[in-house]
């Protein structure tokens, strides 16, 4: 580079900004730059591989990965690589292996730049015959529902990694922080009505292994749920009522539930005859008020018009207790138990733990493995309520075992709910009816896709899988096609690529596939600057080889 | 009492009362059953053809594989591992008294305790008393609130149980089969030799059923020739055992002799015998040698040892015959008594993987260059070690430096290459060109390391005697990306008594190259310093 010549008033600043920005070109473009960068770079990827096997990908992505200091480390790198390049021009003819591996990186920079800001990666989950066009990509978003209106609003939520207060408001709602990692604290409250039902709270254990649960009929309380699976043991939660009835189970074995007194009571006892039809499905008419009630207990709880309809506003159920005499099965009442053994049906009160008693004294001991059961909490007023907690995740065997739940706080009209992935709430904001969700953002697709058949192979006598393959149909303004994606044969269609990724069963019994879909604009320059590189790096170390063997001749002769 | 997972341990007593259901030593049935003795089972089935994990492999190969890893020994009371295995696998179908009782030994000294009543004076225990406890081993697994050695030990021997339990009901292995149309179909012996199939062909007696075996292989080879006889001479030849012995004697005569040339035939016989293990490998499998821990360590010593030789040769440097014998020696150390580690079996591989051009060229390029990395990491440390003993010259110390230079430079292209293939085959198969996965990511970790060292080597910062135990110290990232992302860092990828064994040879490694490095680095002087400079 060589100076110009101005009038000698400005000589003196101008080369002195040439002076730094010659320093600054060294010092960016220098070999121990160069060191520090790179093993500034190594240290966050391996914190960040730690961080993926103990406490999951999502993780690492949010506290490394895709993160903006790791980014600017990136972005250092690059800088490092270019001024490299421009330090050493002129080009030289021994550089020239040098040139060519530092353009394959600054390349390979610059596609992956275009890809961050310009590429696609998303995934397409379809059921089988069912048209789908949307691409699920992988920022969380609040979707909030304004139903009446019928307007949607979309709500983009922070990449990081540990709890993010925003604040940010949008009509009437205040979204006010944001959990990309909680578990659930259960405290007991009241709820916002009146509705006078029962929750419970329960430990079941025998030598080797206890779990607590808890059960509600409140319906905000509907996540505990009024019934649960334990392996081979069901449990099933009912009013307390009920409990009674188990005491006096007549020859029918059928239970009849008047909702509004709160009673009930066996067939036998009302002389309700229980009939037959004449494909032996056993029925019974109950009179209730002027009305007659036909049920077929084995088949629902709940009567049956004339045309075999449910008619679920009914204020009697009935209930046969036949199917539940097999196998491990369990019937809580709030502060009694009742199961079946040896032929017959026994109800048990279940006394509350105290502080003093051992744990057998106060537990019910059922007839499966040992295993005893003890009622912790009883409340008719207060319901159990999940307040999410920010905790840092934790992954076992693949999977999280801690903080694999999402959730933000949103306040409406001076009240906070909390929003989850597993629970969306709904509200009722001036008298129209608002639903709040949490998400995933979504792209549409120009065409629809539809699964015609998945195909799995398996390795021959096992069941392990030996290829994945699915069969789709698009339907699109140009008409119809048919493809074949399976594993290492993707599908181009429109610049987005499909690549089969997974698979799911359907609760139908089918299988539904997973297509990982993808546009990346970046590809030809990536490619471009990976060639460059390993030619570039070969080049390099059979110039310096000539060279050395140069020096050696030179020295020897 | 620790609230865990209530659930899962339901399933699994529900499970495995259902599995004691089954019936196991055939207790009530016992007088149906054919009386027909064991006597069939004979050495000459070890070539019959049999399907098992998937594959068609020689009857000799998994009931040795099996028989193994069930009694840690390769035979049973002077009986082969075939027949030992034969006879099990049948002793429930016959009536029959001659079973082999097959042992177990227990290493655990908790599980000798708790298994004391049936445990024998040399710590080990027969699969039928063992299954007699089986609640109790299941009680003590479940009252592990930990993952300790204690449960990983007890989980292992319920592995082997429900092995042992597959294999004595007739379950694990089927034996080719002809429908009316002569058509193959496979069946395990259970089925086979279930009596309606007994009297459907008329096997009355054990020479008829002898026969019918030796017919149906017979009838086997007719129609698809004789490639899974192969894999009987393959197992047969112990070819990782040649390959040590040659390695051995070439390590041994390389000091003794100044003639190079027969240290260098012993290395070019310990290669082709390599080659041929390797072809063999890739015959019967009929992929890239390079799909699992035990063919990488195989393949990165053998691509060492030539790699060693080629540029040996050009360097004119003996040293670089040394190193690579001495690293081959290690990787055929490991691949010959770290059974627990790394697995010889032949299996098949999971779809993604099925891609023969892109194994062969992403994965290769990545082992051959930890092979070369390798050289330069032996290298350094005989040049730490040799220097603590007596200080190497400023001359001789720059001559190293050259030699683990030229070792860099080949494993940093090779490497590059490879990550950039990866990247390119995970684009082509997955979509994305990168997508931190912590193998790519490990990768890219080591092309880093040395990166570092690469650029710090022309400046200050890294004089030679700096350059060398980094070098040394840089392997630690190789051994990390290689066995670490399998056995530390993986997440449910493999069973607990893999990553075990593999987790203790690896911080084993660690210490090891740690304390050689605190021991003879500081021996190393900077420019000025050492007294011979």
């Amino acid at each position: 580079m060589s100076d110009s010549n101005p009038s000698e008033q400005q000589a003196a600043p101008v080369s002195a900004a040439k002076n730094i920005f010659s320093q600054w070109e060294k010092s960016i473009g220098g070999l121990k730059f160069a060191v520090i960068i790179i093993a500034l770079f190594t240290l966050c990827m391996i914190t960040g591989t730690f961080l993926e096997s103990y406490q999951g990908t999502e993780f690492a992505n949010r506290m490394i990965y895709k993160t903006w200091p790791f980014m600017l480390i990136q972005f250092a790198m690059f800088l490092s690589i270019l001024y490299a390049v421009f330090l050493r021009l002129p080009a030289k003819k021994h550089f020239y292996g040098f040139y060519v591996i530092h353009t394959g990186l600054i390349l390979i920079g610059c596609g992956s730049v275009i890809t961050y800001f310009a590429g696609i990666d998303g995934s397409i989950t379809l059921l089988p015959n069912t048209p789908t066009r949307d691409i699920t990509l992988s920022n969380d978003i609040l979707v909030i529902n304004y139903l009446d209106e019928g307007d949607t609003v979309t709500y983009r939520l922070p990449n990081n990694a540990l709890e993010s207060s925003i604040q940010d408001e949008y009509r009437d709602i205040r979204i006010k922080k944001f959990l990309p990692f909680s578990d659930n604290d259960k405290i007991w409250g009241k709820p916002s009505d009146s509705l006078a039902t029962q929750s419970s709270e329960y430990l079941i254990f025998n030598q080797n292994v206890a779990q607590e649960f808890t059960l509600s009929l409140h319906p905000e309380a509907k996540e505990f749920g009024h019934g649960k699976e334990l392996g081979p043991l069901s449990i099933h939660y009912l009013p307390e009522e009920l409990g009674n009835c188990f005491l006096h189970i007549a020859k029918s074995k059928i239970i009849i539930w008047d909702l509004d007194t709160k009673t009930c009571y066996p067939p036998e006892q009302r002389k309700v005859l229980v009939k037959s039809t004449s494909k032996g499905k056993r029925f019974l008419v109950v009179k209730k008020g002027s009305e007659y009630l036909t049920f077929f207990p084995d088949f629902s709880p709940f009567p049956l018009t004339k045309d075999f309809n449910i008619l679920r506003d009914a204020s009697l159920r009935t209930f046969s207790l036949k199917p539940f005499e097999e196998g491990p099965q369990l019937f809580l009442f709030g502060k009694s138990a009742a199961y079946f053994e040896n032929d017959k049906w026994s109800v048990y009160p279940l006394k509350l733990k105290t502080a003093e008693a051992e744990e057998s004294e106060n537990s019910l001991e059922l007839p499966w493995m040992n295993f005893r059961l003890q009622l912790l909490k009883h409340s008719t007023i207060e319901i159990p309520i999940n307040r999410p907690r920010f905790v840092y995740p934790v992954q076992k065997n693949g999977t999280l075992i801690k903080g694999g739940q999402k959730a933000v706080l949103v306040e409406a009209m001076g009240e906070d709910y909390w929003v989850t992935d597993a629970r969306p709430v709904s509200l009722q904001i001036r008298g129209k009816r608002v639903n709040l969700q949490l998400a995933k953002e979504s792209l549409r697709l120009p065409f629809e896709i539809t699964l015609s058949k998945f195909k799995m192979d398996t390795n021959p006598g096992t069941e392990n899988p030996a290829s994945f393959e699915s069969f789709i149909n698009i339907f699109s303004a140009a008409g119809n096609e048919s493809h074949h994606i399976f594993m290492n044969n993707p599908l181009k269609k429109d610049g987005l690529t499909f690549y089969q990724a997974s698979y799911f069963p359907t609760e139908q019994g089918g299988t539904g596939s997973v297509l990982s879909v993808n546009v990346d604009q970046g590809r030809p320059i990536k490619y471009l600057g990976s060639i460059l590189l390993v030619l570039g790096a070969i080049w390099h170390y059979r110039i310096r080889q000539k060279s050395k063997l140069k020096q050696r001749k030179s020295k020897t002769s | 009492m620790t609230i865990i997972n209530i659930k899962k341990i339901l399933f699994l007593f529900f499970c495995l009362a259902l599995a004691q259901t089954h019936s196991l030593f055939a207790s009530e049935d016992t007088k149906q059953l054919p009386a027909i003795d064991l006597d069939f089972c004979q050495d000459q089935l070890e070539s019959l053809p049999i399907l098992q994990n998937g594959r068609v492999k020689p009857l000799f190969v998994h009931a040795g594989e099996t028989i193994k890893y069930l009694t840690g020994k390769n035979n049973f009371q002077q009986r082969s591992a075939v027949i030992t295995y034969c006879q099990l696998s049948s002793s429930s179908l016959f009536l029959s008294t001659s079973a082999p009782e097959i042992r177990t030994p227990i290493e655990h000294n908790e599980i000798r305790t708790l298994l004391k009543s049936v445990l024998s004076p040399n710590n080990d225990v027969t699969y039928k008393d063992l299954f007699s406890s089986l609640a109790l081993i299941r009680n003590s697994y479940m009252a592990q609130k930990d993952e300790n050695a204690m449960k990983r030990s007890l989980n292992e021997l319920l592995h082997k149980l429900s092995i042992y339990q597959s294999i004595v009901s007739g379950d694990d292995w089927k034996i080719p089969q002809w429908d009316e149309e002569q058509k193959l179909t496979w069946s395990s012996v259970k089925d086979a030799f279930s009596p309606l199939q007994l009297e459907k062909n008329s096997l009355i007696s054990s020479a008829k059923i002898y026969a019918y075996l030796t017919n149906s292989q017979e009838t086997y080879r007719k129609q698809f020739g004789d490639k899974h006889l192969l894999e009987l001479h393959y197992a047969k030849a112990k070819l990782p055992l040649i390959a040590i012995v040659l390695t051995c004697l070439a390590l041994l005569v390389l000091p003794l002799t100044k003639n190079i040339w027969i240290p260098l035939a012993l290395a070019t016989a310990t290669v082709l015998t390599q080659i041929t293990l390797i072809t063999l490998r890739i015959i019967i499998s009929g992929r890239a040698p390079v799909t699992n821990m035990y063919e990488t360590v195989l393949f990165s010593g053998l691509a060492s040892l030539i790699l060693a030789l080629v540029i040996g040769h050009f360097k004119k440097e003996k040293s670089y015959l040394l190193i690579g014998l001495f690293y081959n020696f290690l990787t055929l150390l490991m691949l010959n008594f770290a059974h627990g580690m790394l697995s010889a079996s032949i299996g098949p591989l999971v779809p993604v993987l099925r891609d023969n051009f892109w194994l062969s060229t992403h994965v290769t390029s990545v082992i051959v260059s930890y092979g070369a990395l390798a050289l330069s990491w032996l290298m350094a440390n005989l040049t730490l070690i040799e220097n603590r003993k007596n200080p190497l010259s400023r001359k001789a110390l720059q001559e190293r430096m050259e030699h683990i230079y030229s070792a860099i430079k080949v494993g940093v292209v090779l490497l590059a290459a490879g990550v950039i293939l990866g990247g390119v085959w995970a684009d082509y198969s997955w979509g994305r060109f990168w997508g931190w996965d912590p193998k790519e990511t490990w990768s890219l970790i080591v092309l880093c390391v040395y990166m570092v060292i690469l650029h710090g080597k022309n400046t200050s910062w890294i004089p030679p005697h700096r350059f060398v135990p980094l070098v040394a110290g840089a392997f630690l990232s190789v051994m990390m990306a290689w066995f670490g992302v399998n056995y530390i860092l993986a997440t449910g990828l493999h069973s607990y008594g893999f990553s075990q064994g593999g987790a203790i040879f690896l911080a084993g490694f660690f210490a090891l190259q740690i304390i050689i490095l605190l021991v003879t680095a500081p021996n190393l002087k900077g420019p000025g310093e050492n007294p011979q400079a």
